[in-house]
């Protein structure tokens, strides 16, 4: 049977020696990884030698489509980039919205794989016959915005997926930018992109992918729409009031904590409620391909209009650091965005360093709640100019630099974001045993112990949180296959994905189908990171959480209980007690 | 393993778990969807079921009443695990199942002798399950046939109905599992009260008979 979703066909850039090939796309391997982030995994996995430094030109990126991007499907506007990681020395992949998959796809290719490192800056441009290399020397240097806007005026209707400065100094967790503003953020992938001196990738391709049975697809679709239209998350809340609606809830239950994890959140809520900012500064939502909801927010403060900021944003340079002021918040956020940096890693590095220079740790004089201090810092990061060399390394460099690494709030090297996992134990085991370091991402159990999707459970037991964090990360890695966003996950099910995907391609998918692909993707990441020695030694937490019990607040005296999930953990995944897929797993999931 | 019902021989988590178990099932049993000492409700923590034990009621399970069995191979606790249990097992191995209810709701059965399906026709029970199948097998309790009968249709439902015997719904989370038992049961309830009626109802979504 010919192929639909997929066009299975690929192409291989040498950016070294300016040569690309296509290539085909065994079916079994589409079959077993679907595309996007299990494609990544696949690829890097075997044909990536073990040890290689992530700046190394040996190291390379997998672009990557899934076989419902640019369908009829809701939110299938996605795009999925692996490569290995600067900040962890692990596998990464970042997923990203905005409007750049369909152009990529629409170039009649699944995946792009980049190798080698130009010789000179430059930005391929890929449409469905051919791979360009074009000269980007006048646009190194420029920030996301000019480079955007730039190529944007060269090219017309394209997608634009761009670095800025950070990424181009090598910072550790710079981002790559779609659309000017939505990013590809954790992880480093700029970083990867700057050391192989490619500004951007630029796709103007117009084909969309063939659709097997497109009556049966439209009929999931439509039942798709209808449950994410009556949930209230997905039909209310997150159109409304965006990611800050989460800001609300999470204040309320004492799941948020402030200057590096050190105290809880108890203060501020009036000034960083989604109601105040809706007020008195959003300008209009924003809604990446082919979404229904519109999370994202466009604010208007003192006429200038600005993107953003997200609930993560809000946590990680905002009141992280002391600063509880949204005009404040969203100008930071926008000058991380324009710089290439991922506001997770940047927010949460600083509040290392602001802590350690008030420890008297580091001879520098940092404060909290200092907004101008921030941005001169963000700033120097970018360049890695002064104490931004530093910084521009991740809190864990950072705070091992000076002999204390329990400082650096992180898992595997990857800072932590908003959820205080001492606050929810589900949270502490989905961020300890996560592949790519510490992600909300990988495994939300914040729905289940906050949230209640689809039920709530207690979220002081350790019971319970090993076999829900298995199945959501094994879910979740399919999804980020497919690629689907994430937050229709409040509404729609493997069910629905699994019979979606089974009238756009005319394979047979069942709901388990959907759920061992994700296991058997998480656990090729897993084998991925084991080979390069990041094993079951790194599943585990900044000293803080699981020692110091939060010191007020709704949350008062919890601590996370992670030694009593993980081994649990390990049995269900059928792998040992350091972490490691046993024989028999790896066999059963025909890795 | 030598038989010893009781806490002293579980993990750290068996009291969470029982406590969990017994909540459930006397909700179960309130509602009248575990007849008498019928019915079966597990819940899986790691390689290891969590199972109401044979002879109990379901409303009144007490910290002595649940057992632990392995999810591979036997050990002498099977002695007084529920006569499901390789039923549960089984599902959990073809599945990524957390939690199991099998319960005997009156409706849901009374549906499963004259029909092949229950593709509600209420709206909350539409939005939640778009349709039911209703399996059917010779011998329909702790069977092989009803084994593989239910592996099969579980892969891709969160519930069935086993003609003449009773639900079985699947789930990550215990509660969860307890709720689309009700579901089943509540549009097993409104379907055969419609078909009674011997109007045809007017709200039927034909293209979730296809789902």
């Amino acid at each position: 049977m010919p192929l639909y979703g997929w066009f299975g066909r690929a192409v291989e850039i040498d950016v070294e020696n300016r040569k690309f090939e296509y290539y085909e796309v065994d079916e079994d391997v589409l079959l077993k990884y679907l595309g996007g982030r299990g494609y990544g995994a696949y690829y890097l996995y075997h044909n990536m030698r073990r040890g290689i430094d992530p700046f190394d030109p040996e190291n390379i990126i997998v672009l990557a489509s899934g076989p419902l991007t640019n369908t009829p499907v809701p939110t299938s506007g996605r795009f999925s980039a692996s490569t290995k990681s600067p900040l962890t020395g692990g596998l990464i992949d970042s997923n990203c919205g905005g409007h750049f998959a369909p152009f990529f796809k629409g170039s009649r290719i699944d995946f792009a794989i980049i190798k080698g490192v130009a010789e000179t800056p430059t930005y391929l441009l890929i449409d469905e016959a051919k791979v360009e290399f074009r000269d980007a020397s006048q646009l190194w240097g420029k920030d996301v915005h000019e480079t955007y806007v730039a190529l944007k005026n060269k090219h017309g209707r394209c997608g634009v997926s761009c670095i800025g400065p950070a990424g181009e100094n090598l910072v550790r967790f710079a981002s790559v930018i779609v659309d000017g503003h939505r990013a590809h953020g954790r992880g480093g992938l700029g970083a990867v992109f700057g050391s192989k001196k490619i500004k951007a990738v630029v796709a103007i391709g117009n084909t969309r992918p063939a659709v097997k049975d497109q009556h049966k697809t439209l009929i999931i679709v439509k039942d798709m729409l209808k449950l994410i239209d009556a949930n209230p998350i997905t039909g209310k809340a997150l159109s409304l009031l965006g990611t800050l609606s989460t800001f609300n809830i999470m204040y309320r239950y004492g799941v948020l904590s402030t200057r590096n994890f050190k105290d809880p959140l108890v203060e501020g809520f009036e000034e960083l409620s989604a109601e105040k900012y809706h007020k008195l500064y959003f300008h209009r939502k924003f809604a990446c391909h082919n979404c229904p909801v519109g999370c994202g927010r466009v604010s208007k403060i003192d006429g200038r209009i600005m993107m953003g900021p997200e609930f993560e944003s809000q946590f990680a340079i905002g009141f992280n650091l002391g600063i509880y002021d949204y005009r404040d918040i969203v100008e930071i956020h926008n000058l991380c965005n324009q710089l290439g940096l991922d506001t997770i890693s940047m927010g949460v590095t600083l509040s290392c360093a602001i802590e350690l220079s008030q420890e008297g740790l580091i001879k520098e004089s940092l404060r909290w709640g200092d907004p101008q201090l921030v941005k001169r810092l963000i700033y120097e990061t970018s360049q890695r100019a002064g104490f931004g060399e530093l910084l521009a390394e991740g809190s864990l460099k950072l705070a091992k630099s000076v002999g204390h690494g329990e400082y650096a709030m992180q898992v595997k090297g990857m800072e932590l974001p908003a959820y205080d996992p001492r606050a929810s134990q589900g949270m502490g085991l989905a961020y300890a045993t996560s592949n790519r370091g510490a992600c909300h991402l990988r495994a939300y159990l914040i729905g289940v112990e906050i949230l209640g999707i689809p039920k709530r459970v207690d979220r002081t037991l350790s019971a319970f949180k090993a076999g829900l964090c298995v199945i959501q990360q094994n879910l979740y890695a399919a999804v980020d296959s497919l690629i689907l966003c994430r937050f229709i996950g409040y509404a729609t099910h493997e069910e629905h994905y699994s019979r979606v995907l089974e009238a756009v391609t005319g394979r047979s998918f069942s709901s388990e189908d959907i759920m061992e692909i994700g296991e058997r993707i998480y656990n090729v990441e897993r084998l991925f990171n084991v080979r390069e020695g990041i094993d079951g030694r790194y599943d585990t937490l900044p000293k803080r959480m699981l020692e110091e019990p939060i010191s007020g607040g709704p949350s008062q005296g919890y601590i996370t209980k992670l030694y009593d999930m993980l081994q649990e953990y390990y049995e269900l995944r059928g792998w040992d007690s350091n972490g490691v897929p046993r024989r028999e797993k790896i066999e059963e999931l025909k890795i | 393993m030598v038989f010893q019902g009781g806490r002293k021989l579980k993990s750290s988590k068996y009291e969470e778990i029982w406590r969990e178990i017994s909540r459930i099932g006397k909700k179960l049993y309130d509602k009248g969807y575990m007849v008498s000492h019928a019915g079966n409700i597990s819940i899986r923590a790691g390689n290891k079921i969590f199972i109401k034990r044979r002879g109990v009621s379901a409303g009144d399970i007490g910290p002595d009443d649940v057992v632990e069995v392995p999810l591979y191979g036997d050990d002498s606790n099977i002695l007084i695990a529920s006569s499901e249990t390789y039923v549960h097992r089984e599902i959990y191995k073809a599945t990524s199942a957390l939690a199991i209810i099998h319960a005997h709701p009156p409706f849901s059965v009374i549906y499963s002798l004259t029909h092949d399906e229950l593709v509600p026709y209420d709206v909350e029970a539409e939005y939640f399950l778009h349709k039911v199948p209703i399996i059917s097998v010779e011998r329909a309790t702790g069977s092989k046939a009803l084994e593989d009968a239910l592996k099969k249709t579980l892969r891709n439902y969160k519930a069935c109905i086993v003609r003449g015997h009773g639900t079985f719904a699947i789930s990550h989370i215990l509660e969860e599992a307890f709720h689309i038992t009700c579901m089943v049961e509540h549009a097993a309830f409104v379907n055969y009260f419609v078909d009674l009626s011997g109007l045809k109802s007017k709200r039927l979504i034909k293209e979730l008979k296809e789902w």
